[in-house]
């Protein structure tokens, strides 16, 4: 294959073949094998090379065929149905790292890097905070002419294939106080960390420090010297965004799981309840990243706090996805020989390879909006209709767009609902949004900071939960097909987003949770995904 | 030192530093137990021999269980240092509950003597990697009655003890489904098959037993199995909660050294706003679960008739502030080795339990709980710790609390005593109006209760209830001990009470009288307290004593 020629995510899912036949190499028993023995899946970086993966992480300026964010994402969804770990370690580990060098308006190093991974070299990830002061995480650049000298380490994520990569790495170059300066450097080649380090998910791939102070390496700086934040801002972001869609690949094959296993006790209120709840649940978390990452090509200068609210609600619904099955499934949960445990334990670590570490920092400043609201926002109909024809995605100028401080999805929650309960639903969203702006105004510039106060953090929790309800009415209003247009799965979304706010909602009718788990049952029938597609599986 | 922290006490410092790799209980040792699913036969040894399974048995079959909190407090000690020993020692004793409940004395005293002695044989089979071993087959042993006795013949599907030379089991006396009894039978002449292995708590003895016309003694009487089954869960849900305040304990000791040394933004973590805050919510999660915890524990032996409501009220809250707690931990820590750990034993140990059983089973009793609500209540005897707790009487176990829970039937009371105590300016009037608020949520609760409950409404109250019923507890727990305490930070004023209602209330997602303010003046004053018992070396607790483990802060 080219890296001109189109992958689609049916072929990946062929590709890697019915997960429960025991003669697959990709098979779920084989997954399971790899995680007891800590190695990667074997065969899946062979197999990524025959359809010539590593393009899809090359933007097509610069010869791949990275186009959208919304394509990257469903082609990760078959790696993430069947094994994160393959997903993160081909997918999201190497985006972090190549991002920023995309992001950097620097042909030096975007050429070179472009070469390298279309001959199948994807660079490793470092992670951790950039300017932590723990052992073993700190790295500092230091410029003596045209030299760069390195000194101290950051803990990295090996490849599916190992250390032998080339790692983008975001070093602190400046330190007054409130001012970090950081920059970013590539190395060809990483050094073999001495220690590598397990963790209790993605177990095939390895952690460990890159020693960089121990020999002499050949640095270069990517993008300006002290110029790393921004470069780091775009990688994070896209890369986090595209981690919470794959994400949904992960929760539709525990959906399943709990399915298969409840066969017989589907028809026991709370399974049935359970079960439903997750479904739509994925739903929300599907409408909420798609939306998001949509506006990484039709918003550049979309809001921090946008991002900071799918990251936030990504880790939530993935909880609440899994300790609701959690319950269904008992004891058979936490089989080893099932793979609702693994996915479960990848699920932990997704994060760390995702954000850099910045999970923890992402915990550290609210995100809120400035509770204005947004003049230029996009037409609502290419926001949120899935099949909408998408610019490609455009790195320089997310990393040079001045970031909004408007709040574009208000809008779609103040017009009004069909129906007396979603339009009840609707008008308390609305409401809600209103007050969040209203507060948002209202905030002093501290509680914009890592000084925040913690009620300014419940605010930002309040925030991404309307964030959630409206991506779900903006997808719903703008995509009158199938499963989609119908009502019953945004009522039931909204009336659980609602529950979660802590607001007194009216109770959902019994035929809403009947259509939806109807839907479910359908698609877990016909096998297919549980996800806004609602694609095929490979027969099983 | 109250009598049960103190035996605590000193069996921790009888297993010494467990960040000692030269100890035999030590993180060290769990860990690689843990990555080659070994049985911890050394420790649970070290464990007999420092006398833990004596804890297990009643004095009157030659033990030494006098009282239930003793044996949650050592229990909860060894699960703060590894959540798979404590369950794989402590299964023993949730093994022999039915025996101590309705044995003959001839039975109880045998097993009594097993127990006591600490002889567990080595695991008769090994799991090796490739089995999946799926249960033989569905459905219980039978066991028919013979002139010798009962024959025992068929396979168990749960997982039972396989080590202990006595098991206790469920098997069916007669053709209708009710009809199950208990059973004790030597476990030397079943044919041990390997269980499903788990992703958590890898090293517990669990597995198949099936045997072919075994010899097995009757536990009370033909046909009381399922009745028996469900008392002694009454008590061990009560256990399970000591591993999971054991897990709070180990999680959020290690959470708060790491936050105290790292620095972000070249800020020490510990001084950002919104950590300190989770920080102390967690500190609170963890005195309100102690709490709790005493309460239920003593409640075994004063009020055995509630336990039915005690029981699972007690778990279901633990568990859900254990979960909370672990995954903040693991978000706070990028090390997730011994926090990844706990967070697997935690999950699976609940799983094994059946935790959410705990749950539906409060949410069944929630409109019996709604009619008895507002009767007069007792004196909340199981708060006061200096109130002697008389014997352990299993006969008094009931399958349902007909009136309630006097804990909570005492809430009023103790809400108008805050308020006394308020106006005599022993404690704030932001305290007394926070549990007036809490009141207000519970005679809100009581109302919703009614008869026809959908199944995710009713989980969701029973949720709630587990909350006003801790928030019972605390209150009692101050009430009548903060007397005792009269020059120490915590308990002045009220300090962790405060605390912890506010902590309650927002669990209830329902907001303090007084809103930020009060929440804020609440932490600020716990929060030193929690950093002061860390920097001293003392357990993070209502009543701290020296651990063993040495201070990273």
């Amino acid at each position: 294959m080219t890296s001109t020629e189109t992958l689609l995510p049916a072929a990946i899912e062929a590709a890697l073949g019915d997960p429960a036949d025991p003669h697959n190499p990709f098979s779920f028993d084989a997954v399971l094998g790899a995680d007891e023995a800590a190695v990667p899946l074997p065969g899946a970086s062979e197999l990524l090379t025959a359809i010539n993966w590593s393009a899809e992480l090359v933007p097509r300026i610069h010869g791949g065929r990275l186009s959208t964010t919304d394509r990257l994402v469903q082609l990760l969804r078959p790696l993430f149905r069947r094994d994160a770990t393959v997903g993160l370690g081909a997918g999201i580990a190497p985006l972090l790292s190549a991002a920023l060098v995309w992001s950097s308006s620097d042909p030096g190093h975007q050429k070179p890097l472009a070469t390298a991974m279309l001959a199948n070299r994807l660079p490793l990830a470092s992670y951790g905070e950039p300017d932590s002061q723990l052992p073993g995480s700190e790295l500092i650049a230091r410029r003596y002419g045209d030299e760069l000298a390195l000194e101290g380490s950051r803990p990295a994520v090996s490849a599916l294939t190992g250390w032998d990569a080339p790692v983008t790495l975001v070093a602190r170059t400046g330190s007054a106080l409130g001012s970090t300066k950081y920059s970013v450097v590539l190395l060809p080649h990483g050094p073999k960390p001495q220690a590598p380090r397990q963790h209790t998910g993605v177990r095939g791939l390895r952690f460990g420090d890159l020693d960089l102070g121990a020999q002499r390496q050949v640095a270069q700086l990517v993008g300006g010297f002290n110029g790393g934040l921004e470069l780091a801002t775009t990688a994070l972001t896209v890369t986090r965004t595209t981690l919470a869609g794959a994400t949904v690949g992960l929760l539709d094959t525990q959906l399943r799981s709990a399915l298969d296993a409840a066969q017989r006790r589907k028809r026991l209120p709370y399974v049935r309840a359970a079960l439903a709840g997750a479904f739509v649940d994925l739903l929300v978390l599907d409408s909420l990243a798609t939306v998001a990452g949509r506006a990484l090509h039709l918003m550049p200068g979309r809001p921090a706090s946008y991002l900071e609210a799918v990251d936030r609600l990504t880790a939530v619904l993935a909880r609440d996805v899994v300790s609701a099955l959690d319950g269904v499934l008992g004891v058979e949960a936490h089989r080893r020989d099932a793979i609702f445990q693994k996915h479960r334990r990848d699920l932990l670590a997704g994060p760390l390879v995702a954000t850099g570490g910045a999970r923890r920092r992402a915990g550290l400043v609210p995100g809120l909006p400035g509770g204005e609201t947004e003049r230029d926002s996009p037409e609502a109909a290419a926001l949120f209709g899935l099949d909408e024809p998408l610019p490609d995605l455009d790195f320089a100028r997310l990393a040079s767009a001045r970031l909004s401080p408007g709040d574009p999805l208000a809008a779609i929650t103040a017009e009004r609902l069909p129906g007396d309960l979603l339009s009840s639903y609707g008008d308390q969203l609305a409401a809600g949004v209103r007050q969040v702006q209203a507060r948002c105004r209202a905030l002093p510039p501290r509680d914009r900071t890592p000084l925040a106060t913690p009620e300014s953090f419940a605010l930002a929790g309040r925030y991404a939960l309307l964030v959630a309800a409206a991506s779900c009415i903006g997808v719903w209003r703008h995509n009158q097909r199938g499963f989609l247009q119908n009502p019953a799965w945004l009522t039931s979304a909204l009336h659980r987003l609602l529950r979660r706010l802590g607001e007194p909602a009216l109770s959902l009718p019994v035929e809403v949770e009947e259509r939806v788990m109807a839907e479910l049952l359908d698609r877990h029938s016909e096998r297919r995904t549980f996800d806004l597609t609602a694609a095929r599986l490979s027969s099983g | 030192m109250h009598k049960p922290y103190q035996l605590a006490a000193d069996l921790d410092a009888k297993l010494g530093d467990p960040t000692d790799p030269g100890q035999l209980f030590s993180y060290e040792t769990c860990a690689g137990l843990d990555a080659r699913d070994e049985f911890p036969a050394a420790i649970c040894e070290q464990l007999d021999n420092l006398g833990l399974s004596a804890y297990y048995v009643p004095p009157q079959y030659g033990g030494a269980l006098q009282n239930f909190e003793d044996l949650f407090q050592l229990l909860r000690t060894v699960a703060r240092r590894d959540l798979t020993v404590a369950v794989a020692h402590g299964t023993a004793y949730v093994d022999a509950v039915p025996t101590w409940i309705a044995a003959s004395p001839t039975l109880a005293s045998r097993l009594g003597a097993e127990l006591v002695r600490g002889r567990l044989a080595e695991r008769r089979f090994q799991t090796s990697a490739a089995d999946s071993s799926a249960p033989k087959s569905i459905g219980l042993p039978v066991a028919v009655a013979s002139p010798a006795g009962y024959l025992l013949t068929g396979t168990t599907p749960a997982a039972p003890r396989t080590r202990g030379p006595l098991t206790g089991l469920l098997a069916r006396t007669g053709d209708e489904l009710a009809e199950l009894s208990m059973f004790l039978v030597e476990t030397g002449s079943a044919q041990l098959d390997p269980p499903a292995r788990l992703h958590g708590i890898r090293g517990t003895d669990h597995g198949s037993l099936t045997w072919y016309g075994t010899e097995a003694d009757l536990i009370g009487t033909e046909g009381s199995g399922v009745e028996l089954a469900m008392k002694s869960r009454q008590l061990t849900w009560i256990l399970d909660a000591a591993v999971s305040l054991g897990g709070i304990d180990q999680v959020l000791r290690l959470a708060l050294g790491r936050v105290i040394e790292d620095t972000v933004y070249d800020l020490r973590l510990v001084d950002l706003p919104q950590i300190r805050r989770r920080l102390t919510e967690a500190y609170a999660d963890l005195l309100a679960a102690e709490a709790v915890s005493m309460v239920a524990t003593r409640s075994v032996q004063l009020s055995p008739d509630e336990l039915s409501v005690i029981g699972p009220a007690t778990t279901v809250f633990l568990r859900e502030r254990a979960d909370d707690l672990i995954q903040l931990a693991a978000d706070l820590t990028t090390e997730e080795g011994r926090v990844g750990k706990a967070l697997r034993d935690h999950q699976t140990a609940g799983a094994v339990t059946g935790a959410t059983r705990a749950l539906r089973g409060l949410a069944g009793q929630l409109p019996l709980l709604a009619r008895s609500y507002g009767q007069p209540a007792p004196l909340a005897a199981a708060a006061a710790l200096s109130t002697d707790l008389p014997d352990l009487r299993p006969d008094q176990l009931q399958l349902l609390a007909r009136s309630g829970s006097s804990l909570m039937n005492g809430l009023p009371a103790a809400v108008a005593e805050l308020e006394m105590l308020a106006n005599a300016g022993v404690v704030s009037h932001q305290l007394a109006d926070s549990a007036e608020v809490l009141r207000s949520v519970a005679d809100d609760l009581h109302c919703r209760l009614t008869d026809a409950l959908d199944p995710p409404v009713a989980l969701e109250l029973a949720r709630r209830y587990s909350l006003c019923f801790a928030a019972a507890a605390c209150i009692q727990v101050w009430l009548r001990n903060y007397g005792e305490h009269s020059k120490d930070d915590l308990w002045t004023g009220a300090v962790w009470l405060e605390a912890c209602l506010v902590r309650l209330l927002s669990l209830l997602r329902v907001p303090p009288a007084g809103l930020a303010e009060t929440v804020q003046i609440a932490y600020g004053r716990l929060m030193p307290t929690m950093v002061q018992q860390l920097r001293s070396g003392q357990l993070l607790s209502l009543f701290p004593y020296p651990v063993p483990e040495e201070s990273r802060a």
